[in-house]
């Protein structure tokens, strides 16, 4: 989510703006994203990006991300939550380079310490990242670095955060937060220094990794079973060949669904939600509709496309230098389980000549005698075996909320990304024959390749895509996919692999979204997919809170919910530590908190967790409407009472 | 940038360094030596003596003279190391009114912390004659296994003598800092400190980059030098009263000469393999004859009465290498500190237990206040050079009590400070309302065997039954050391904390009064320094005037203006020696003129004459 603000001493009245482009500029606070603006003025967001740029081109804007937690439903709902300083996490405008903040700018400018603002944003950054990042990127080494190199990283940090190395000099609250940064660093030395303790750690990491890589191959499966469903609407609804031109080519399908998440509240979670209206459809949407109040579907989102997918580029080119060293290096690990089964078949077919260096697996006989020429270029294949190409591009802003995936991406990286999703999904879509799963084909060269030359060719295969789905949907086509993909799921399954089985089905589902069974069955599916996964997640929840990983408990106890669909219990827990975070997302452990007392509204307990997400808040009415709710469920609750008694 | 002195506080001698120009130094006193006894004395006209002078007249003013006051730094007087020292100590410990113990030099009760603050004073001054100039700060070293109270009360030593003690650091971590400092070396290193009151051994990671992380530290507060000291006592007395049938320890004097020579033998022995201990007339016997003692001891002798020490120190190694999850051949280099390890059975048996020869570039007796020296200046400085950071640990562990009158500890020993930890606690009886906290910090199981830190009450929980309302408790311990408490009910988020500040034994009151008194002997002692001094310059001047009487008589008399010149010098000279036995320092500064006129003129009229 970028946001706009004036550059400090910027000469508006030098501009030639027309009313309209200044009532657009008075809303610039600095504050507030562009889609809010334009949702604020009623104006599109290509209205309000037009007039930005006109402010832009003269040097009197400067762009800041909200990177994380604060990530808004567009309307107006975002300030009705509203969050003390406590939680709050802005950023200020990042200076060409440097980092993107979680933080209150204010806190850069506390007075009475004699520290720079270097020093002053390495700290910050330091402690506001803590609870994420697991020991290895902490110290910023190699999950398989040796002693020497994490005694050495563990030396070299402790020499900056340890606050004897500024004795004398006036810290304020610089100091209790460079011993919380210090004392993680020394657990960090002393766990990956002992091998025993590193071997238990190491094992912790893995099942949080594989437990991470099921959620990724799901919400690729549903990202990409979106797209297929919009396409295939798409295409069938418009029997026209989409336009060429790259501003134009942006607004196909791929950029519209990375709209939704950029939308979609940043952390995995959410970011999970994001992809999962299309997947979880009508059958099993309870705690869905819950939040729906008060977050728009995805999916109305998805008509103004060119706003996001203009953005995320410029925004990758300020990530921080520095953050690169928190790079998580399971990254490169977590491929998302399904890819490699079902690489093979395309592979072998499509390798076209001239590409040989990026060997791509497409499915040249599907695609246009055109297309398939211009294909190679897209790296998808040739991509390391991240997760995120199946996700669709997002701002930096949101990835870093996933815990494993903080490293900002440069703006190749962002564009790599954004050209693997599409490149992978045009694959999905004329690969119909090949296994249906949402697969990522295993990784063989880095992508070295420019974007102008692939924007035309991705065009021009695009456009073939829209054309052939056109038939294909329409026609018998399409249901012989939708049954290859049934079979493909059934296969799966049989074979235990329950991820790619539900993949299979979305892609189906997504091609004929009417089918009954398809439903049933890919409930039938989900439901077992979670409870599979949901009592490691809730073994994972408790290890985190033990660990004081509030953050993560957090994340994890949403996903134990997920295989507990009727369970309000996980969701309070899930609120329960997402207060506690340190920077605790109050409006996430609101929606957590209220999806609970909506699971359960026989619940004081409930209810209570709703009240102190309320007080965390500030908000003392909305909390005392909940207490008394709760006081009238359980009125021997004493707690309720102090509370009560307190707010009065 | 002010200068922080490092000061070795040792149970018997003590050492002050400072970093000049990058290069840590130990500073030698009036004397010249580089090591002050911490001995403090009173005499009989009341003058206070510290050190070597202190020492000196030990023998025969042995019930006003203390020494090892560090043992009982901290301790309550109902303490049985308080007891064991009082049996022992020829000095009279009393009483205090906070229950803590005092020692009466004289006619006036000390606190610990004064006699303390008596021999911070004095380094303190060593530093500031070599210095030019007033130094204020200081860092302090003590035994790593002083708890909370003892730190605190070493702290209000130094307040008392007028320095402001910016960290309180452990020997053996000051000996690794002096170890490691300017070699740009990583190594896992062992300090075996055996003084003359404690034993402490610490394992610590040196890295290139400036960094001393200390990994594990543990000793015995009761194994030192002195008990080493205390076997050749036994083993002597026994042999006399074998002998005689006398038992010299109900004699003080006779005591206090064995215990010099017992601690001479030992030295003597680790140069030697054999030495003679002479205490000729050490008593008297029933028939009123004059008794000698006189015995030959051997090294091997030594060795024998003492291997069960050494043994105890080689136990204490192997546990804390455990704590540290190492093993031996982990150790890099062993440094060895105190005075006591230039035995050569302990170098053999440190050396035997570590498969590796000790580190021979450290001098035991300065290594801990170069040390000292060096964490100051690196607090400091911000100079390259003293670029560096200690890495400390917790030396004891901290909790809390729990029902049943059980000890649970939230933050183990040898913990990374700065650190916090919290844990859940729930009430133990229904409808409880408050909870008491009470901190403590120890090793036993049983919380009152620990020592108590402090303690606050947590009130309004909510009425339900037992085990129902959780309490987070948490501790927090910053990079100065300080110890902070909270407990907070998780529901209400009621919350209360303390700040922990180990009592001394002494209230601020008391401290300040000290203070104020010790500046006034401060400023005394100068005075009487300058008196001293004009009293000799004045005395050589009147040596000269008195040797030139003859012959100036011899020219001058003839003249009434020559007898009259006489008598007039005559006249400077007597007020002189009235002003000096007055001790006028200032009436007699200036009569120093006077006699300075007098001699210039007695050496004219000579000169001339001749």
């Amino acid at each position: 989510m970028r946001i706009p603000r004036i550059s400090e001493g910027f000469e508006l009245t030098q501009l030639h703006l027309d009313p309209f482009e200044g009532f657009i500029l008075s809303r610039i606070d600095g504050r507030t994203s562009v889609d809010d603006i334009a949702d604020l003025t009623g104006a599109s967001v290509e209205q309000v990006e037009g007039a930005l740029a006109k402010i832009d081109a003269a040097g009197g804007l400067e762009w800041m991300e909200e990177p994380r937690i604060r990530s808004t439903p567009p309307e107006k709902p975002r300030r009705a939550m509203p969050t003390p300083g406590k939680g709050t996490v802005r950023t200020r405008p990042a200076p060409p380079g440097a980092s993107r903040l979680l933080y209150d700018p204010a806190e850069l400018e506390e007075a009475d310490v004699d520290l720079d603002v270097d020093r002053r944003r390495t700290i910050l950054d330091a402690y506001y990242r803590l609870e994420e990042l697991d020991h290895y990127a902490l110290l910023g080494v190699e999950r398989d670095a040796d002693k020497a190199a994490i005694r050495a990283a563990y030396f070299t940090l402790s020499k900056q955060f340890h606050p004897d190395t500024l004795y004398g000099k006036r810290l304020g609250t610089y100091k209790s937060k460079m011993e919380a940064v210090f004392q993680r660093l020394t657990e960090a030395y002393e766990i990956l220094g002992k091998k025993k303790k590193r071997r238990q750690y190491d094992d912790y990491l893995q099942t949080r990794d594989s437990l991470e890589k099921v959620r990724r191959g799901l919400d690729a499966g549903a990202t990409v079973a979106k797209e297929v469903e919009r396409t295939a609407r798409a295409a069938a609804e418009q029997a026209v060949v989409m336009p060429s031109g790259a501003k134009k080519s942006s607004s196909t399908p791929p950029p519209a669904a990375a709209r939704t998440p950029l939308r979609a509240p940043p952390n995995p979670r959410r970011e999970k939600r994001a992809g999962e209206p299309s997947e979880k459809g009508p059958p099993e949407s309870a705690p869905e509709k819950s939040s729906a109040t008060s977050e728009p579907s995805a999916p109305e989102k998805t008509s103004a496309p060119e706003k996001s997918s203009s953005a995320p580029p410029q925004k990758s080119s300020s990530a921080p230098p520095q953050k690169s060293s928190s790079a998580p290096p399971e990254k490169s690990s977590s491929t998302p389980p399904q890819k490699s089964s079902s690489a093979p078949p395309e592979k072998s077919s499509s390798a076209p000549p001239e590409k040989s260096s990026s060997a791509p697996p497409q499915k040249s006989s599907s695609a246009p005698p055109e297309k398939s020429s211009s294909a190679p270029p897209q790296k998808t294949s040739s991509t390391p075996p991240r997760t995120e190409p199946l996700v669709p591009p997002k701002p930096p802003a949101d990835a870093r909320a996933t815990r494993a995936d903080r490293r900002p991406r440069t703006v190749e990286e962002e564009r790599a990304v954004r050209r693997r999703s599409r490149d992978l999904l045009l694959k999905r879509l004329q690969g119909a024959t090949g296994r249906g799963r949402a697969s990522v084909r295993p990784p063989s060269a880095p992508p070295q390749d420019t974007a102008e030359t692939k924007v035309a060719s991705r065009e021009s295969l695009l456009r073939g895509l829209a054309t052939s789905l056109k038939g294909a949907a329409r026609h018998t086509g399409g249901v012989d996919r939708v049954e290859k993909h049934l079979n493909d799921s059934k296969e799966a399954e049989a074979s235990g692999d329950l991820v790619g089985a539900v993949n299979a089905l979305r892609l189906g589902l997504a091609l004929a979204p009417d089918r009954e069974d398809l439903q049933q069955e890919h409930k039938r599916l989900r439901g077992a997919l979670a409870k599979e996964l949901s009592a490691t997640y809730e073994k994972q929840a408790r290890y985190e809170e033990d660990n004081g990983l509030w953050a993560a408990a957090s994340r994890s106890w949403v996903k134990v919910s997920d295989g507990r669909p009727t369970d309000g219990r996980p969701l309070r827990r899930a609120a329960a530590a997402m207060l506690k975070a340190k920077n605790a997302d109050l409006k996430e452990a609101k929606q957590l908190a209220q999806k609970s007392v909506d699971l359960e509204p026989r619940s004081a307990r409930a209810r209570l967790i709703l009240a102190q997400v309320f007080l965390a808040a500030g908000m003392q009415a909305n909390a005392q409407r909940e207490l008394e709710a709760a006081a009238k469920l359980d009125p021997r609750d004493e707690v309720v009472k102090t509370l009560l008694r307190e707010l009065k | 940038m002010e200068k922080v002195i490092g000061i070795d506080l040792g149970t018997f001698n003590s050492c002050v360094a400072v970093v000049e120009g990058g290069t840590p130094q130990v500073i030698a006193n009036r004397g010249g030596y580089k090591v002050t006894p911490s001995m403090v004395a009173v005499t009989e006209a009341g003058k206070r003596l510290v050190g070597h002078i202190a020492k000196r007249q030990a023998v025969t003013n042995a019930e006003n003279t203390v020494y090892a006051a560090k043992r009982l730094i901290g301790r309550k007087f109902e303490s049985p190391q308080v007891k064991q020292a009082m049996a022992t100590c020829p000095f009279r410990i009393v009483a205090g009114p906070h229950g803590d113990c005092r020692i009466q030099l004289r006619d006036k009760v000390n606190s610990i912390p004064e006699i303390s603050a008596m021999i911070l004073q004095e380094m303190k001054m060593i530093a500031e004659d070599y210095l030019g100039h007033e130094v204020s700060k200081a860092v302090v070293t003590v035994p790593a296994y002083f708890n909370d109270g003892q730190r605190q009360a070493t702290k209000d030593a130094g307040l008392i003598a007028g320095l402001d003690v910016i960290r309180i650091i452990n020997e053996p971590t000051a000996a690794a800092l002096a170890y490691g400092f300017g070699k740009n070396i990583d190594r896992t290193v062992a300090v075996y400190d055996l003084g003359g009151g404690t034993f402490d051994i610490s394992i610590l990671e040196i890295s290139s980059s400036g960094v001393f992380k200390v990994i594990s530290t543990a000793g015995d507060t009761f194994l030192g030098g002195e008990d080493f000291d205390q076997r050749i006592i036994d083993w002597l007395v026994q042999g006399f009263q074998e002998e005689h049938s006398i038992d010299l320890r109900q004699d003080r004097m006779a005591l206090q000469r064995l215990k010099d020579a017992a601690e001479k033998a030992k030295c003597e022995l680790s140069a030697v393999v054999e030495t003679e201990v002479n205490l000729p007339f050490i008593i008297s016997s029933a028939r009123n004859e004059a008794l000698h003692l006189q015995r030959l001891l051997t090294r091997a002798q030594l060795e024998d009465l003492t291997d069960d020490l050494i043994q105890r120190t080689v136990q204490i190694c192997e546990m804390t290498l455990d704590e540290a999850g190492l093993e031996r051949d982990e150790i890099e280099d062993i440094v060895l500190v105190g005075g006591m390890t230039r035995m050569p059975r302990i170098q053999q048996s440190v050396a035997d237990f570590f498969e590796r020869e000790p580190c021979k570039g450290v001098h035991p007796d300065e290594v801990v206040g170069l040390g000292a020296s060096i964490q100051g200046a690196a607090l400091v400085d911000d100079s390259p050079e003293m670029d560096m950071v200690l890495l400390d640990v917790t030396p004891h562990t901290l909790g809390i009590m729990v029902v049943g009158g059980y000890f649970e500890e939230l933050i183990p020993q040898n913990t990374t400070v700065p650190t916090s930890k919290s844990k859940p606690f729930t009430t133990v009886r229904d409808n409880q309302t408050a909870v008491k906290i009470l901190v403590l910090q120890g090793e036993s199981r049983r919380a009152e065997e620990n020592e108590l830190l402090g303690e606050f009450v947590l009130t309004g929980l909510r009425r339900a039954p037992a085990g129902e309302v959780t309490v987070d408790v948490t501790f927090e311990i910053n990079a100065d050391g300080i110890v902070s408490v909270h407990a907070r009910d998780v529901e209400t988020g009621k919350e209360q904390s303390i700040t922990v500040t180990a009592s001394s034994g002494l209230t601020e009151d008391e401290i300040d009064q000290m203070m104020v008194d010790a500046q006034d002997y401060a400023v005394s002692r100068r005075a009487d320094e300058e008196t001293e001094g004009a009293k000799q310059e004045a005395e050589t001047l009147i040596a000269e005037i008195e040797k030139l009487f003859p012959e100036v008589e011899a020219v001058v008399a003839g003249s009434d203006f020559g007898r009259d010149a006489i008598e007039k010098a005559r006249a400077v000279v007597d007020r002189a020696r009235t002003l000096m036995e007055r001790g006028d320092s200032a009436g007699l500064k200036e009569q120093i003129d006077a006699l300075a006129r007098t001699q210039r003129m007695f050496k004219g009229v000579v000169g001339k004459s001749a």
